[in-house]
């Protein structure tokens, strides 16, 4: 899955540890997100947008859509 | 929260802060102590000289509550991590224990029962670490007990076949060192994957 978090982040000036600690999860799971190496859970994947003041699919994106 | 240091290669020394370290080296001090100790006692009470046996009986008494200490402290910080370092090198050195014992007598079995207290303190430390884990370590975690199972239950099948077919016994400790060195190559390999 597509996401836009590294872009997200760097806009308002975050390090990944920050991010980690807004969402209470590991800098290592937020490297993992932005790497695309791994998939959030629904529940994260929601609290990652709303961090973000975004709707969902505006920050994740599944493999394949149309654009 | 911070990465589990199990689960990511290379950053085990990062969770020891400098209290972690502190509490660590006075419980591994006194454990040391501890063994010293007891070891004159042992050898003092066997000789039948209670005049060196008794103080150096209280002395690794003394000792051990110096070991057993810092674990209180850490238990209170919730330094997990530390704990269950601590607890497993306690595990270790009440195991190296029951040797000092002639078989059967109740000195030994003592001793070996010993070692289900650090067990203990070790189980609840890593429980209370994996509850603390996020979505992705837990994945870690599991990913890596998933390896640990399948090896061991593969090497030990394939161990007790050639024990039938005339391969000499092993003893059964071997089994828990697998499983300890396959959980740590799974937690090794899975992690790079996420990393």
């Amino acid at each position: 899955m597509k996401n836009r978090l590294r872009v997200l982040r760097a806009e308002r000036e975050w390090s990944q540890a920050q991010l980690a600690e807004r969402l209470g999860v590991s800098r290592q799971t937020i490297n993992a997100i932005e790497t695309e190496k791994y998939d959030p859970s629904l529940p994260l994947a929601f609290a990652v947008a709303k961090v973000f003041g975004k709707l969902i699919e505006e920050v994740f994106e599944p493999d394949g859509a149309r654009s | 929260m911070e990465n589990i240091p199990v689960g990511a290669c290379g950053t085990i020394g990062k969770r020891f802060t400098r209290e972690s370290s502190r509490d660590f080296f006075l419980s591994a001090a006194g454990t040391g102590l501890f063994l010293v100790a007891f070891a004159v006692a042992r050898r003092a009470g066997m000789a039948g000289e209670s005049g060196l046996a008794i103080p150096a009986g209280c002395a690794a008494v003394f000792f051990l509550g110096l070991a057993v200490w810092p674990f209180v402290r850490m238990a209170r910080r919730s330094d997990d991590w530390a704990l269950s370092q601590a607890a497993m090198l306690a595990f270790f050195v009440f195991f190296s224990l029951d040797e000092k014992f002639p078989k059967g007598s109740a000195w030994r079995f003592a001793t070996v029962l010993l070692t289900l207290v650090p067990a203990a303190v070790l189980l609840w430390s890593l429980i209370r670490l994996f509850r603390r884990a996020d979505e992705l370590q837990r994945r870690i975690v599991y990913e890596a007990l998933a390896v640990a199972f399948v090896a061991t239950l593969s090497v030990t099948v394939t161990g007790a076949f050639l024990q039938s077919a005339g391969l000499p016994a092993i003893g059964w400790i071997w089994i828990a060192g697998l499983l300890v060195v396959s959980w740590t190559v799974g937690l090794v390999t899975a992690s790079r994957r996420y990393r």
